[in-house]
This record gives C-alpha cells, sequence and structure tokens, in this order.
C-alpha cells in the first residue's frame, strides 16, 4: 500500500519543481504595465509571498479538504477547471487505448502463432516504426493525409466521433506498437512451456490451445504494460492534444506552466500521479483474477 | 493376437540451422495389448522424439517425421490429418510427462483441466464429466478428491501433480499410455509411489504402456519387454528378464554393468588394494548428433569394434524370439570377416 507515500512524493517534486521555473507568477498575472505595488498585492493575495513550506502546508491541508486552489490566471477553483476538462482526456485515453489493445494484443497474437510469417515480420516492423515514430510527426502526417488530402476526417476540434479518430488512433499507435511486442513474446514464452505440449497431448484444437491454454498466462505482463500505459496515456496525451487542439488537461497543464498558474500545474499533477497510482492498484487486482499464484502469495503474508 | 501398436521404420529428423539431426532412426518396435514396454537410452537418443512422434506433438519445424509407419489399430497415425489425429489423443492414446510442476497449466483448476479432455472425447454433461474427475482423482489415490477439483496446481506437491496428470491421461480410458520420464523429477520415495500406482492402474485397467526412462531400476520393476536405444538407433530389444540376464549389444551390457549394486561380488570390478571398488563405466561420450560417426554409431566407444563397425550400420538380427539386437557380432561369421577377438575390458 504505497499510495498515499507516493502521492506525498509527488505533491513535494511538483510543489519544488514548477517554483524553480524562473518566472515571477505575481508580475505575470498583473500584466505587463502593472506598478510595482499591484504586483504586491497580488504577490500577497495568493500567499506567494510566505516562505515554501508554509505555502506548501496550506496546499496540502487544502488538497486533503478536496480544495486544489484557484487558478491565478482565471480566478476559477483549479477543481472546476479540471473537472471540465479532465473528461474530453479521459475519453480520449480510454479510446486511445482500447484501439491500442485490440490491435497490439490480436497483432502479437497472430505475430506469435505464425511466427516468423509474412504477418509477423511485417506487423513487427509496423511496431518498431509506431514505437519510434515522434507524436507530433505522427499527428501532423494523419492530419495532411485524412484531413487536408484526403478530406475524410476534421483536423482539429472536439464534437463528434469523427474528431476523435485521428487523435486517439495518434495517441493510441505507441502503445499499440507496444502491446504487440510485449503480446508476442509473452505469447511465444508461453508456448514453449509444457503445459501446451500436455493440452496438445489431451486432444485440444490449436484454437483452444492458443486462446485458452496460452492466452490467459500469456495476458500476465500484457495486464502490467496496460496499466502503466494507460497512466502515460492520461499524461501523455498533452502532445496531442496541442496538435489536435483538444482542450483536456494535457493542454490545461501546457497552457499553466506557460503562465506559471501554480495552483493548475500543482492540481492536475497530482491528479494524474493519483490516477496512476489506482491504475496500478486495479492492475494488482486484475492480477489476480488472471493468475491464481498472486492470489494464494498474498495470503499467506508476504 | 495383433499388437496394440506397430512402429515401424520411424524416421524422425530436426532440421536446425547448424544442420539435420536425426533423432530417431529407423526405429521399429511393437507395443503388444496389456504390455509396458520399457524404452530406455541415455538423454539425447531419440526415445522422447519415439513418443512424440507416436501422436505427432512434436513442433513442425523444426521436427520432421522423414518416415515409416505406425499403426494402431487399422490406422496409420502418421497419415491421419490433424483432426483425425486429435480425436486419438487423450482419448486412445494418453501421456504423460517428465516434469509434473510445469506439466498442468497454472492459470487453471485441476478440476477444469481434468474435465475439459473428458467432456472434449466422451459425450457427458458438466455434471456427468464432474463425476467422473472426482472417480478418477479418487482413482489415483488423491484424498479430498472433491474440494480437490477447485484447487490451482501450485496448491500441489510434485508427487501430487504426477497423480492428477495420471488421473487427467487415464480419464478417456486410454489403450496405450504414454509416460515419459514420469518419476525422473520426483523424490525416491513418491517414485516409488507413482510406480506403484501405475503398476496398480495397469492391472486394474488393462492398458498397454510405453514407459521411457534412462533408470534401469524403474524398467527392471515396470516392463515387460525392454527397448533399447543409442543416438537414435534401436539397438536391441528384448523382454525384460532376457534383456537384465544375458543382454547381447555391447552397449546394453554397459548399461547393465554400470549400474551400481549394494552386492559386493555383483558385476564389479575388482578394486586395488586400499581402495574402494570403481563403478564400471562405458567409456567415451554419446556422440554429437551433428555429427554421426559412420557405421555402427556406438563403435567409438565399444571395446569389440571391429572395421566392418565403422562403416556400416549393422542389421537387425533375430537371435530368438522377441530377442532381436543391431551388432555386427552377432552377424553369422560367413558375412562378415571378424576381426581377432579383442582383449575384454570390463
Amino acid at each position: 500500500m504505497l499510495t498515499i507515500p507516493v502521492v506525498i512524493g509527488v505533491s513535494i517534486i511538483v510543489f519544488a519543481i514548477i517554483r524553480m521555473i524562473p518566472g515571477d507568477p505575481a508580475r505575470a498575472m498583473a500584466g505587463v504595465n502593472a506598478t510595482p505595488e499591484f504586483i504586491e498585492q497580488v504577490r500577497v493575495r495568493h500567499a506567494l509571498d510566505q516562505p515554501l513550506h508554509v505555502q506548501y502546508g496550506r496546499f496540502m491541508v487544502n488538497l486533503v479538504q478536496g480544495d486544489l486552489g484557484r487558478s491565478i490566471f482565471s480566478g476559477r477553483p483549479v477543481t472546476t477547471e479540471i473537472g471540465e476538462r479532465f473528461p474530453r482526456t479521459l475519453l480520449l485515453a480510454t479510446v486511445a487505448l482500447v484501439i491500442a489493445t485490440i490491435i497490439g494484443v490480436s497483432a502479437g497474437i497472430v505475430s506469435a502463432t505464425k511466427r516468423n510469417s509474412v504477418f509477423d515480420n511485417a506487423s513487427m516492423l509496423v511496431a518498431l516504426v509506431g514505437v519510434a515514430a515522434p507524436v507530433f510527426w505522427m499527428a501532423l502526417m494523419l492530419q495532411l493525409l485524412f484531413a487536408v488530402q484526403l478530406r475524410w476526417l476534421p483536423a482539429t476540434g472536439i464534437g463528434a466521433v469523427r474528431h476523435l479518430v485521428l487523435p486517439s488512433i495518434t495517441l493510441g499507435t505507441a502503445s499499440a506498437a507496444l502491446m504487440a511486442r510485449i503480446t508476442r513474446s509473452s505469447m511465444l514464452d508461453v508456448l514453449r512451456q509444457d503445459y501446451i505440449t500436455t493440452a496438445r497431448s489431451k486432444g485440444l484444437g490449436e484454437r483452444i490451445v492458443v486462446y485458452k491454454h496460452a492466452l490467459k498466462n500469456a495476458l500476465i505482463p500484457v495486464v502490467t504494460v496496460l496499466g502503466l500505459q494507460f497512466g502515460i496515456l492520461l499524461g501523455g496525451a498533452v502532445l496531442t492534444e496541442t496538435v489536435f487542439a483538444w482542450p483536456g488537461v494535457g493542454r490545461l497543464l501546457v497552457d499553466a506552466i506557460l503562465r506559471r498558474d501554480y495552483p493548475i500545474v500543482q492540481g492536475t499533477v497530482m491528479l494524474l500521479a493519483f490516477l496512476f497510482v489506482i491504475i496500478n492498484l486495479v492492475v494488482d487486482i486484475a492480477y489476480a483474477f488472471l493468475d491464481p499464484r498472486v492470489h494464494y502469495r498474498s495470503e499467506s503474508g508476504e | 493376437m495383433e499388437p496394440l501398436v506397430e512402429i515401424r521404420n520411424l524416421r524422425t529428423s530436426f532440421r536446425t540451422e547448424d544442420g539435420t539431426v536425426r533423432a530417431v532412426d529407423d526405429v521399429s518396435f511393437d507395443i503388444g495389448r496389456g504390455e509396458v514396454v520399457g524404452l530406455v537410452g541415455e538423454s539425447g537418443c531419440g526415445k522422447t522424439a519415439v513418443s512424440l512422434s507416436i501422436l505427432q506433438l512434436l513442433p513442425t519445424p523444426p521436427a520432421v517425421i522423414e518416415g515409416g509407419e505406425i499403426r494402431f489399430g487399422s490406422r496409420d497415425l502418421l497419415k491421419l490429418s490433424g483432426e483425425e489425429i486429435r480425436r486419438i489423443r487423450g482419448n486412445e492414446i494418453a501421456m504423460i510427462f517428465q516434469e509434473p510442476m510445469t506439466s498442468l497449466n497454472p492459470v487453471y483448476t485441476i478440476g477444469d483441466q481434468l474435465m475439459e479432455t473428458i467432456q472434449l472425447h466422451q459425450r457427458l454433461d458438466t455434471h456427468a464429466a464432474r463425476a467422473r474427475a472426482i472417480e478418477m482423482l479418487k482413482l489415483v489415490g488423491i484424498p479430498r478428491a472433491d474440494e480437490v477439483m477447485g484447487e490451482y496446481p501450485h496448491r500441489f506437491s510434485g508427487g501430487m501433480r504426477q497423480r492428477a496428470m495420471i488421473a487427467m491421461a487415464l480419464s478417456c480410458d486410454p489403450k496405450l499410455l504414454i509416460a515419459d520420464e514420469p518419476t525422473t523429477a520426483l523424490d525416491v520415495t513418491i517414485q516409488a509411489q507413482i510406480l506403484e500406482l501405475m503398476h496398480e492402474l495397469r492391472e486394474r485397467i488393462g492398458m498397454s504402456i510405453l514407459f521411457i526412462t534412462h533408470d534401469l531400476s524403474v524398467i527392471a520393476e515396470m516392463a515387460d519387454r525392454v527397448v533399447v536405444m543409442y543416438s537414435g538407433k534401436l539397438v536391441e530389444q528384448a523382454d525384460v528378464q532376457t534383456l537384465f540376464l544375458s543382454p547381447e549389444h555391447p552397449y546394453t551390457k554397459g548399461l547393465i554393468g554400470s549400474r551400481p549394486s549394494i552386492d559386493e561380488d555383483d558385476s564389479a570390478v575388482p578394486a586395488e588394494p586400499g581402495l574402494r571398488r570403481r563403478l564400471p563405466f562405458i567409456r567415451g561420450s554419446v556422440p554429437n548428433p551433428l555429427h554421426m560417426p559412420g557405421g555402427c554409431p556406438f563403435h567409438p566407444r565399444c571395446d569389440y569394434a571391429m572395421p566392418v563397425c565403422g562403416t556400416e550400420m549393422p542389421p537387425r538380427t533375430e537371435l530368438r524370439e522377441g530377442h532381436d539386437v543391431r551388432c555386427w557380432l552377432h552377424e553369422s561369421p560367413d558375412s562378415v570377416a571378424r576381426a581377432d577377438e579383442p582383449e575384454v575390458r570390463s
């Protein structure tokens, strides 16, 4: 149960790092032509004149009460700002993850069962490119092809399902590629196990051997990656959201960093860290369903 | 009576990057109904390749069954389609393996894995299949069979897992059980229990067993007839008594001679004064399968080797009913110019 120490650790790091970035939020907020007095007023109003540990203490006390403070820039509560944008990011990340899982896991299974076939080599090459290609480049290429040339899909914005297609593919590509590779190697490893020979010796068809006996074992490492990927997708939507003008927390975070909007940055990063921890907890629980040995290990007190 | 299985001129190879390895080279033997045939030889001699060839469980590639025939009833197993051989696997011919710790799927319960076989081959509903599975677990001496059904393999010891494997293998009343070193990975006491169980079940069910092992004491205990393999070739076969009392192939003699014995006088080399008795052994080691010596593969290690041994593989000679050997020493003297009788080292 590392949840609480991890969240506290993240809070300290975020708090410290954002304050190391050069730039004065009070000056940024007050505007270019503000008088020194006005800047000072702004500073006091947002408690930016207090020593760091006092600021951190106040931040944590408020955090525990569910209060992340107010945006220095817009003056609205951070929870409202995040609450507005988070569902969009969640939607994007979830769709990307679902696409990535379906494509990645199926490609991995087929590659493993038809090892060294044309499909295997082709899909592993695509996977390599998928992992290696920079997200912004992928995004621009997809926009160029599907929005500008073919005019099938909108290049930017939100609204209909059509708007979701390109960003989720962009976001999910690297994950799909990673999952294909993990599934393939895990599956190849499992297919070499003695219990697979046992399953075949019982007279089971190849389909049942692969999809029942091998897959459940092969999925154990895939689930770990899946959990990590979801966390990464939620946080990693920054670039995708920027290129596709998708108003989620990723863009909120980037904008907030540029404006030295400390409360928004802190709130967003805290949320992402917290989600990451929760997702990993869910992954651990999912393990117990996939692998009976996990359940009993914790029962015996390890 | 016609034998249950007739293996004729079986040849199985592995195509590796370094060349072709002939794992099974022209092997022929029968398994009679209700008979226990022991298949012995050193590691890598092709015993497992024979057993996996019968059910075509070798991964292809790299394995290729290049020729021969495996007659089972009216069928040639090597000519069956994938679907036809699957109907035989686990049903008419079942198999148990060396490593009970890894032979059961860790993510399914013992019950699932047992019932799967039963429901695959027999038209039983879930309820009846479950009853049959429990009956099988009881048969192999697993206590609390009812509860065990819902447990996962990792809760079991090696001996218990092997019992569960046996229960699974026997659940469809196979005519032939192929047991590939089923006791090698187990403790000696557990090994004895499993052997006793197999003995008992064989009496009760009346199936044939192909028992593969490198352990001669296990063979002595289990087998009716013994087939000895060396480097992919069958070198001698005889009933168990003949083989132990009057082995004819130099390799078989070496194998039997190199068993440790508690009885001081038995087949021992006279000890040098002050030294402990040394265990006799076969000099040299198994040839590299990629660079097989010409002729009889055993000739570089054989104390009786003659010039012809290095150039030609001896044919099969039937010494008496049921006892044959492939060795130039047993070819008729006129067909081979016999070399001078070599001095006997034991």
